[in-house]
């Protein structure tokens, strides 16, 4: 029993440790996004990797999820003859939900994973000792520019998501269905307002993609320098970051009063 | 190459004594004790390498040499500072005199071989593009490398990254060389080659060496002084007090590397 | 890394169509401002707005010409709503046109349609539609009729009686 205590507490202790260290970490970070040098060569290049590759599952995974939505509230909606609201619900689900949730998702699975795997065979291969011994810090010259490069990322991935959502709400509802256009645009117009939707969905973007940003970073930054090190690293990243995004998510819609 | 030093503030360069001394070092890997209060200095200005069996901590002494690792006891001293409590900002500092050449390389696979080099140039000193250039070629030719410039870590023979690594730990004039294993995977002309070129940077710049080794042809050819690592503590002396050591641990070694083929493949 | 034009280029693209889909979700979409011209200002007064909100559109014919500016309680004390509305100036409406709040299907959301009448007057800036048509609520049209089929037989009122606004 006592031996059970025992256990708790030093696991108790153990994770208050390693989320000191991430908070450490990230506010590293922070502080090395301020001050100069900016590196703005390597962030470019990391926006590619995280941005740029992420770009055709992001939009793809965008007009899906809008066909689906198009298509699944037509359903119900046309139990109640409300099929000519579609247009507010595909854009209020997009928007509010779908768009920053699903990208911070799909960026951690095809981004966070290549980011944690990058940096955690970096560590296997003494790459980031080697920076240190060149006298140069590797939260500043390896991390920050990954960390800050998914972070702008993710905004912009989850806007282009839901617009495309949008379209692919349309090409169901108005092309297959034959709600009227005119109709269907109106509908997430008047439902979408800037001060409510909008800017609560860039928020939670940004939110996620720092929750993104900083786990999958921390992640390849602690692995363990071999093979199996990296795998975990390369899991955890994913699993932790979209976990994390979820149970933010609903922190955020619960206190911007969704 | 040359003329460098001038750019290197002061403060930077480990200056006059610089040897490394390992004071009464305990270090334990979970319950696993590597060492058991180990002690040993290394000479300023000479070659000195250290013997063992794998697993023994060679590379684990030269990580914390560097700073990279931490002792669970004792001291470490680089020249008149002491590094086993400093702070890794002052660290950083200190290592603008150190230079380490890591067993693969270390080099950064997203960087091309040049930028590697020109990498500590271009943060650390405010020489111009050309500048920088100039001194990273120079640095090139010193280790035999010839149009490399473009090519990534990943396309380059495994004896070329080690002299592309030894370019890069050369390039900040560093007074002390740390060497991880600069024979790992390497045939036997490249050995040679690698060797010869490591005893000419030691004859010419006169900079402390210090190398993890476990191949005894090269280290007897090369080395002014032993440090055997055996049981957690060392054993220091020259090449000749090794060879003629009464110790058994140590004439076991020798008389297994000797007898082995890996007399062979060193020469 | 080696500068790579190829890539900077694609950088730069992401980063622009980026920011021009958030600018098309905060503008566009979200928009503060109606997108279509606007410029003539309207009152209309009802008895009852139901689910209309600012931002509700306004339609002509089932073409959105305009929409809801602002929702209150009419200044002269008779606690009916006042609904300010920006539609297209460009627009000749008659003063007799009449404004009614519709709703999409049956639980959709809720707009204000109007129906330009024959008269040779035009309504002016900040002039006030005259005819209206308040909101059905569907709650209390559904109580309506549970009330009145509780009453065996509906004697009574019809359940669409307060669907008919007040003119004014």
């Amino acid at each position: 029993m006592l031996e059970y205590v025992r256990y708790v507490g030093w696991r108790t202790m153990c994770n208050l440790n390693e989320l000191g260290g991430i908070a450490h970490f990230g506010a590293r970070m922070a502080y090395e996004t301020f001050r100069p040098p900016w590196r703005l060569r390597r962030l470019v290049d990391e926006i590619y990797t995280t941005g740029v590759l992420s770009l055709a599952i992001v939009l793809l995974s965008g007009a899906v999820v809008g066909a689906v939505l198009g298509l699944q509230g037509y359903i119900t909606l046309e139990r109640f003859g409300a099929e000519n609201s579609l247009g507010g619900v595909v854009g209020l689900s997009l928007v509010r939900e779908f768009g920053p949730v699903l990208t911070a998702l799909l960026v951690a699975g095809r981004a966070g994973s290549a980011v944690a795997a990058e940096i955690g065979a970096m560590v296997a291969t003494e790459q980031l000792d080697g920076l240190r011994m060149m006298s140069i810090d590797p939260v500043d010259f390896v991390t920050q520019p990954k960390a800050l490069a998914l972070t702008i990322s993710m905004p912009l991935l989850s806007a282009l998501f839901v617009v495309f959502g949008i379209a692919g709400g349309y090409v169901v509802g108005v092309g297959l269905l034959g709600i009227d256009g005119g109709t269907y645009i109106t509908g997430v117009e008047a439902n979408i307002t800037f001060s409510d939707e909008v800017v609560g969905s860039v928020l939670k973007s940004l939110v996620f993609g720092m929750v993104v940003a900083l786990i999958s970073t921390w992640r390849g930054y602690t692995s363990a320098p071999n093979a199996a090190g990296v795998s975990r690293a390369t899991t955890g990243a994913v699993v932790q970051a979209s976990v994390v995004t979820l149970m933010f998510d609903y922190v955020i819609t619960a206190l911007w009063g969704g | 190459m040359r003329g460098a030093v001038a750019e290197i503030p002061a403060e930077h360069r480990i200056v006059g004594q610089a040897h490394v001394e390992v004071i009464s070092v305990r270090l334990a890997f979970g319950d696993r004790r590597v060492f058991d209060g180990l002690s040993c200095r290394l000479a300023n200005g000479k070659i000195s390498v250290i013997l063992g069996a794998s697993g023994v901590g060679k590379s684990t002494l030269l990580r914390m040499a560097s700073g990279l690792l931490k002792p669970d006891y004792g001291d470490i001293w680089i020249g008149d500072q002491e590094i086993t409590r400093m702070p890794e900002r002052k660290l950083r500092n200190l290592r603008r005199g150190l230079g380490m050449m890591f067993q693969g390389g270390a080099l950064l696979d997203s960087l091309t071989v040049f930028d590697n080099v020109a990498l500590a140039l271009r943060e650390h000193t405010k020489l111009s593009e050309r500048d920088i250039e100039a001194k990273v070629h120079a640095q090139f030719e010193a280790v035999g490398l010839k149009k490399v410039d473009a090519l990534l870590p990943g396309e380059i023979s495994g004896g070329m990254k080690k002299r592309v690594a030894l370019a890069r730990a050369m390039i900040m004039e560093p007074s002390v060389l740390l060497i991880d294993e600069p024979f790992s995977g390497l045939d036997p002309l490249a050995v040679r080659l690698i060797e010869h070129l490591l005893v000419e940077v030691n004859r010419t710049k006169g900079l402390t060496m210090i190398l993890t080794n476990h191949h005894i042809g090269s280290t007897m050819r090369m080395a002014d002084e032993i440090v055997f690592l055996v049981d957690g503590v060392a054993v220091t002396g020259s090449v000749k007090d090794i060879k003629e050591s009464i110790d058994p641990r140590i004439q076991r070694f020798l008389q297994a590397a000797g007898t082995g083929p890996s007399l062979e493949e060193a020469s | 890394m080696g500068r790579s034009p190829i890539r900077d280029l694609l950088v730069g693209v992401f980063v622009l169509s980026g920011l021009a889909a958030l600018a098309y979700l905060s503008i566009q979409l979200g928009g503060s401002t109606y997108s279509g011209p606007g410029g003539l200002r309207l009152y209309a007064a009802f008895d009852e707005v139901g689910g209309l909100a600012p931002r509700s559109p306004v339609v002509i014919g089932g073409v959105k010409v305009g929409q809801v500016k602002s929702i209150e309680l009419s200044p002269t004390g008779d606690f009916r709503a006042r609904v300010l509305i920006d539609i297209d100036k460009e627009l000749k409406l008659p003063d007799d046109t009449a404004a009614s709040i519709l709703t999409q299907g049956v639980l959709g959301s809720q707009y204000i349609g109007l129906e330009p009448g024959g008269s040779e007057t035009l309504l002016a800036d900040n002039g006030e539609i005259a005819y209206t048509q308040s909101a059905v609520v569907i709650e209390r049209l559904i109580g309506r009729v549970i009330q009145s089929l509780g009453n065996s037989n509906g004697g009574g009122e019809k359940p669409s009686s307060d669907s008919s606004g007040g003119g004014g």
